[in-house]
């Protein structure tokens, strides 16, 4: 813990300059009288309410004591309903003071716009108001997010909170960010819309965000990803802290910053300064410490042992989400590649399987049959079917490569992850996880192959113990990572050609930072 | 085709000779029970043997090794039985391991604890055992047992450490082994003459059947001769094993002989009447003993540390599903004995008919096992050594509730 406190005290000593937007820790602060209007719409679905008069003080500058010792440096804040309101004035006065609070302490701030008429004269009012940026939050097209760049101008930020293909359509944002996600938690799986929590179950069901978030990253550049969701309430129990560091340790353990936005209970009880409120708050501001601490994890990329390659110009005809989603629940290493960046970068190393749903050019042709010849497996959608499109290759045998047609009457998403996972257990060839059933996992890897990152979250309120990890690759060391408390090693086992540790604890989150054998050793 | 014999501790052998007259008497008595009737008329007669409680607050191997000791101990020890002989024990490892109750590790709740099965495995080794294998059928798979472990979270070094020599086997198929062997009932049971297993359970000169103290949707509870269910092997007897050969990649659970909607692979015999009734409350118990009769066991060893109350896994979905923790380890070499003691304590009357507590859907287990001759389910003869039953008395009744419209716990 001591790392952390050393941290957060270096985040308290003054430091008044506004970091850079690939450094920004998000946090959703919304206030003022345009809050309250929102609020009141019959459409708006609060996790829990709010009174009027404390989101009314919610842009008073002592509030910044709030964030104080947190990580926490761009705050966005309501700015815009995205028509003209007669509480705009009033809004963006109080904004604009509250925002010149926030940038004397070293914190960005960003304003909010909602879909409408007048969104592009919110922007430019930002703009004028000396706000770093603003986020737009809803349908706004690819044309919208570059003309609110453009009228921002190099000094400004436009972040749009939008679905993760619309965002993947976007060509060079400075944080690709979706707003799409789910409320992570364990439902039901007999029904998804009724939640359960520490309870009789049937099936576990994990609902996780983490697919998202890499899809995120499809393109491969490394730019910050933002996952913009908000709380959901799948249960009459009020939100707790660890509710909250499980939200932002599902997102960040792909790489992403869950932009933390509190549900009106935690928002009002940080305001009236209760102290259960308060002591929670700084568990989820250290958490999202930890992982700006261990920001050099976000720079491993994904050890995906299935590519699955998406093209956003082109209609995918398979369902792509539950597919992503069903591999990720299936602890299936798995990325989304744009069509660009595979053509640019080739497959992965380690990739034993991809799938690829277009007619293929001859480029893309002659590289899927030379990964297929070397034992890789393609599955194609329904196009190459109806195209009948043919790449001459041997069929598919157990330990070898080819083609398989996907989705088949026999092999829907859950067949088709679940057969995956099989054909690589047989294998042997990548990361195998134990016991697993509340957990997701991510696992990455360095380029070099010489150490990886395994991220565990647990979703349900027990902590999962003894999960065991199989490597293909010897294991020189190992050491679990908590989100409090000190790092341990290891002890590791040798396995015929690879190396096995057993995690102890899962306690919400923790990571195994694993260094392989080198040759040199 | 093997039979049954008892030695003077109610024990059963495994090379036994029965006499026409054992045959008959059981095959009356299976009907007597079956009919509800004449309750008790296999008592006096049915083999009784001590069973030893024993309180134990904690899963801690520094309180179970020595409660366990001492549970064995009142039983005479286990030299007698298990020195220089291969020792097969089924666990309980029922339903998925990722399908927890309460998020709680398994072994809290509806798996037998891995540190009790670590513990007894060191007393076997200690009491001389030449050879210990682990055995279960794991749920709708047939990886390896020590796959499935890892995915219950279990502490698998540990336990292949617990003694000098450990295996272990999935028998949900054929596992590691090369053959399917066919285990008969003697005097044909009351649903199938005979079984088709893994040869693990032939392979055995002591059978243990180290189970958990539950209730059972299906058969009220669920105890040492319940928890030998799980050997039949779902490759053969699962809703997808093969029509004429088995399926060793499983992938469902046993509906055949849960519901009686298709016969086994033929490799194996058909039930005996295949109109009988296909109602699971009268088919499962049947089976139950059935399989006690086909293999027979030797120990009877009942985990109730902590358990759930109410099913014998959170997918039994009633609201009257909780953890409890009863603090008691039960055994006996007769696993009716034992499992009529075991009831006792649950709060229960281990005679009770169909329609009673808990069996209020299904008929008794017990009962029909002791109408085969299997063992004594009369409290007054079972010698009760440890704790008395009324000491170890923990509140399960009224449930299980599960599919029992209007029973609420009380």
């Amino acid at each position: 813990m001591l790392w952390r406190w050393i941290w957060l005290a270096t985040l308290a000593s003054g430091v008044a300059a506004a970091a850079a937007p690939e450094s920004w820790v998000p946090l959703r602060w919304e206030g003022g009288p345009l809050e309250v209007q929102r609020r009141a719409r019959p459409d708006f679905e609060a996790a829990s309410p709010i009174e009027p008069d404390l989101l009314l003080r919610d842009y008073e500058p002592e509030v910044l004591a709030l964030f104080e010792k947190t990580p926490f440096n761009c705050l966005l804040l309501t700015w815009s309903l995205g028509d003209k309101n007669e509480a705009d004035a009033a809004q963006r006065q109080s904004v604009t003071r509250f925002a010149e609070a926030a940038r004397a302490k070293g914190l960005a701030t960003l304003g909010v716009i909602y879909p409408g008429a007048d969104w592009a004269e919110a922007v430019e009012a930002a703009s004028k108001a000396g706000l770093d940026g603003v986020a737009l939050n809803g349908p706004f097209r690819p044309e919208q997010s570059r003309q609110a760049a453009a009228a921002l101008g190099e000094g400004g930020v436009a972040v749009t909170l939008s679905g993760w293909r619309e965002a993947l359509q976007l060509a060079d944002p400075a944080i690709r960010a979706g707003s799409d996600g789910v409320w992570p938690a364990l439902l039901s799986a007999e029904d998804a819309s009724e939640a359960f929590n520490a309870g009789p179950t049937t099936n576990p069901w994990v609902v996780a965000n983490a697919w998202r978030v890499d899809a995120l990253r499809a393109d491969r550049t490394g730019r910050p990803v933002w996952a913009g969701h908000r709380p959901k309430r799948y249960r009459e129990q009020p939100f707790v802290a660890a509710d909250y560091v499980r939200a932002i340790a599902d997102t960040a353990m792909a790489g992403g910053r869950w932009a933390v936005s509190l549900d009106g209970e935690w928002q009002a009880g940080l305001l009236q300064r209760q102290a259960e409120k308060l002591a929670g708050w700084k568990e989820i501001a250290a958490t999202a410490a930890f992982f700006e601490e261990h920001a050099d994890w976000r720079k491993l990329p994904p050890q995906p042992a299935i590519v699955v390659v998406h093209d956003p110009a082109t209609p995918d005809e398979f369902s792509l989400g539950e597919t992503l989603n069903l591999l990720a629940v299936r602890h299936v290493p798995h990325r989304l590649t744009l069509r660009a960046a595979l053509a640019a970068q080739g497959v992965p190393p380690g990739a034993q399987a991809l799938t690829f749903d277009f007619p293929p050019t001859p480029a893309e042709r002659d590289a899927l049959k030379a990964f297929a010849e070397s034992g890789g497996i393609v599955f194609t959608g329904p196009q190459w079917a109806r195209a009948g499109i043919d790449l001459g290759t041997a069929p598919v045998v157990a330990g070898g490569g080819g083609v398989l047609a996907y989705p088949d009457a026999e092999l829907d998403e859950d067949r088709f992850a679940t057969d995956l996972r099989r054909r690589l257990d047989e294998g042997g060839r990548t990361i195998r996880l134990f016991n697993t059933g509340t957990l997701m996992s991510f696992y990455t890897e360095s380029d070099a192959g010489d150490r990886a990152v395994l991220h565990l979250t647990e979703y349900s309120d027990y902590p999962t113990d003894n999960v065991t990890v199989r490597l293909p690759k010897p294991i020189q060391k190992a050491v679990w990572v908590p989100l409090s408390g000190e790092p341990e090693d290891l002890q590791v086992y040798d396995t015929e050609g690879g190396g096995e540790i057993v995690i102890p604890e899962v306690p919400g989150y923790c990571a195994v930072v694993v260094d392989f054998e080198t040759e040199a050793h | 085709m093997k039979a049954i014999e008892t030695d003077a501790c109610g024990r059963a052998g495994r090379r036994p000779c029965w006499t026409r007259r054992q045959w008959l008497q059981t095959a009356a008595g299976a009907a007597a029970a079956a009919a509800g009737s004449a309750r008790g008329a296999r008592a006096a007669t049915a083999p009784a043997a001590p069973v030893a409680i024993e309180r134990c607050q904690s899963y801690r191997t520094a309180e179970l090794k020595p409660r366990l000791e001492t549970l064995f101990d009142q039983l005479g020890g286990l030299s007698g039985l298990v020195s220089g002989k291969t020792v097969t024990v089924k666990l309980n490892l029922t339903g998925s391991p990722a399908q927890r109750f309460e998020g709680k590790p398994l072994g809290l709740t509806h798996y037998t604890h891995p540190n009790v099965v670590g513990v007894v495995c060191g007393l076997l080794d200690a009491a001389g055992a030449r050879r210990i294998r682990l055995v279960e059928s794991g749920y709708v798979t047939a990886m390896p047992l020590e796959e499935y472990m890892l995915e219950a979270g279990w502490p698998l070094r540990a336990l292949q450490t617990a003694a000098k020599s450990i295996e272990m086997e999935n028998t949900n198929s054929l596992g590691k082994g090369s053959r399917y062997v066919q285990m008969d009932v003697p005097g044909g049971g009351y649903m199938f003459p005979s079984f088709m297993l893994n040869e693990a359970y032939d392979q055995t000169d002591v059978f243990v059947s180290l189970a958990k103290l539950k209730n059972h949707a299906t058969c009220g509870v669920t105890l040492s001769l319940k928890n030998c269910f799980g050997i039949t092997p779902s490759s053969i007897y699962g809703s997808d094993a093969g029509v004429d050969e088995p399926n060793e990649s499983p992938g469902s659970g046993r509906g055949p002989l849960h519901f009686g909607d298709r016969q086994p692979s033929t490799i194996a015999a058909p039930e005996n009447d295949p109109d009988s009734p296909r109602d699971s409350g009268y088919r499962v118990p049947r089976i139950v003993a059935d399989l006690a009769l086909a293999r027979p066991i030797d120990l009877a060893v009942i985990d109730g540390v902590e358990t759930m109350v109410g099913g014998e896994g959170p997918w039994v979905g009633s609201e009257n599903l909780h953890w409890g923790k009863p603090n008691l380890l039960i055994a006996g070499f007769n696993p009716v004995c034992t499992d009529a003691v075991a009831t006792a304590t649950m709060g229960y009357d281990p005679r009770a008919l169909r329609g009673e507590f808990p069996f209020r859907a299904c008929d008794n287990t017990m009962l029909l096992a002791e109408a085969h001759g299997i063992g004594a389910a009369e409290l007054s003869r079972i010698d009760v050594r440890g704790l008395s039953i009324e000491e170890a008395k923990y509140p399960f009744q009224p449930a299980p509730a599960a599919g029992i419209a209007g029973v609420a716990r009380g």
